[in-house]
C-alpha cells in the first residue's frame, strides 16, 4: 500500500494460499526466487550479519545488505543497498522486513521497507515500483506452480520495475 | 483542510484484461473473493452501482464516473451503514487494468476528497489487500482464498 502514516516507508501486504514453509522457502530459496524476481537470485548463507547479495543474470549485482534477523518461517530482515544503477547506488542502506502470519489457513506475508535516508528517495520509488510485481510473483508461483508472465521488461510497464 | 492521502493496492495477475474485468464486475464472481459481496449495476455513466452483502443487505452504494471496459472502472462508494461518513464527500474507489501482455496490473485507488480520520482508512488498507489477492487467487486458479466470508466480516471494510 502507498497509503502510510510515513510517507518514507513502503508497507505491502499479500496473502498467500499456501503454508508459511513454502512461503519461507519462496523468498529465502534460489529455485523459487529466480521464478518471480526478474531471474535474479539471492547469495547468502542466511546467517545472522552475513553479507546478502541480489544476483542478476549475467553475473551482476544488483543490490547488496546484511542480514538482520533469521528466524524461520516467520521474520526476515536484510539492509538492501542499491549498488548498481548510477541514479540509486548513492543512496545509503534501507532496510527489508518480511513478517508471515498464518491466518485462517493461508498466509498474511506483510513486508515493510523503510529506512531511506532522504524526503525525495529515487530508491524508495523504484521500490515501490518492484515490490509489488515480485510479490505477485510468489504468489502465482506459490499456488499454481508456475511464473507469474515476466512483467518488468513490458514496454508499457513502468521502468521503476526493473530495480527490484 | 487537507485531502486525505489515497490509498493504493497494485497486483498482477497471470490473465487477460477482459477476465479480470469480469471479476470486478459480474456479482457472482465477486461474491466469491469479496467477502461475499455481490456488486450490480448497469454499467452506465451516471448510473448505480452497490454490493450486496452475503445476507442481502446494501453494503455499499454509488455512482458510476467512468466505465471503459475492460480498462477502467471509476465510481463513488460510499458505505450504507457508516452514518458517520454518509455527511461526508464520497469516497471513490478507481479499478484500473492495465495490459502487460501475458499478465496485467492491476491498480486500485480509494481516493478521499476531504480529511478523514485515520480510523476510517484502516479498513480500506486492511481490506484491500486480501480482497484483491482473493480476486488474485480466483482469477488464476478458479478458487478464492478460503473461508473469507467467515473471517473477513464487514470490520475488515469499514472506512472503505
Amino acid at each position: 500500500m502507498s497509503s502510510n502514516k510515513d510517507p518514507q516507508t513502503f508497507v505491502y501486504v499479500t496473502f498467500i494460499n499456501s503454508t508459511l514453509e513454502k512461503v519461507w522457502a519462496g523468498l529465502t530459496q534460489n529455485e523459487f526466487i529466480e521464478q518471480f524476481w526478474g531471474n535474479c537470485h539471492i547469495e547468502c548463507d542466511w546467517k545472522l550479519g552475513s553479507k546478502f547479495q541480489l544476483h542478476a543474470p549475467g553475473g551482476l549485482v544488483y543490490d547488496e545488505g546484511e542480514v538482520l534477523a533469521f528466524d524461520p518461517p516467520h521474520h526476515l530482515s536484510y539492509t538492501f543497498k542499491n549498488v548498481f544503477f548510477n541514479e540509486l547506488k548513492a543512496e545509503p542502506a534501507s532496510r527489508v522486513d518480511f513478517k508471515l502470519e498464518l491466518q485462517d489457513g493461508f498466509v498474511k506475508l506483510t513486508l515493510v521497507h523503510d529506512q531511506f535516508p532522504t524526503s525525495n528517495s529515487k530508491y524508495l520509488r523504484a521500490i515501490s515500483g518492484g515490490w509489488p510485481s515480485i510479490l505477485s510473483g510468489l504468489k502465482t508461483l506459490l499456488e499454481t506452480g508456475k511464473p507469474l508472465p515476466f512483467v518488468w521488461s513490458h514496454k508499457n510497464n513502468n521502468p521503476a520495475h526493473k530495480f527490484g | 483542510m487537507n485531502k486525505t492521502p489515497d490509498t493504493v493496492y497494485v497486483t498482477y495477475i497471470a490473465a487477460r484484461p477482459q477476465k479480470v474485468w469480469d471479476a470486478l464486475t459480474q456479482g457472482e464472481i465477486t461474491q466469491q473473493y469479496f467477502f461475499g459481496r455481490r456488486i450490480e449495476s448497469d454499467w452506465k455513466v451516471g448510473g448505480r452501482v452497490v454490493y450486496w452483502q452475503a445476507d442481502g443487505t446494501l453494503d455499499v452504494s454509488g455512482e458510476i464516473l467512468e466505465c471503459d471496459p475492460p480498462r477502467k472502472l471509476r465510481f463513488t462508494w460510499t458505505v450504507e451503514w457508516v452514518t458517520e461518513l454518509k455527511s461526508l464527500p464520497p469516497c471513490i474507489v478507481t479499478y484500473q487494468i492495465d495490459d502487460l501482455g501475458e499478465a496485467v496490473r492491476l491498480t486500485v485507488i480509494e481516493e478521499h476528497p476531504s480529511f478523514l480520520e485515520e480510523k476510517w482508512l484502516e479498513g480500506g488498507r486492511r481490506g484491500w489487500p486480501i480482497i484483491l489477492c482473493s480476486l488474485k487467487s480466483f482469477v488464476e486458479t478458479g478458487k478464492p482464498l478460503p473461508d473469507l466470508i467467515e473471517h473477513g466480516k464487514p470490520d475488515a471494510l469499514k472506512a472503505s
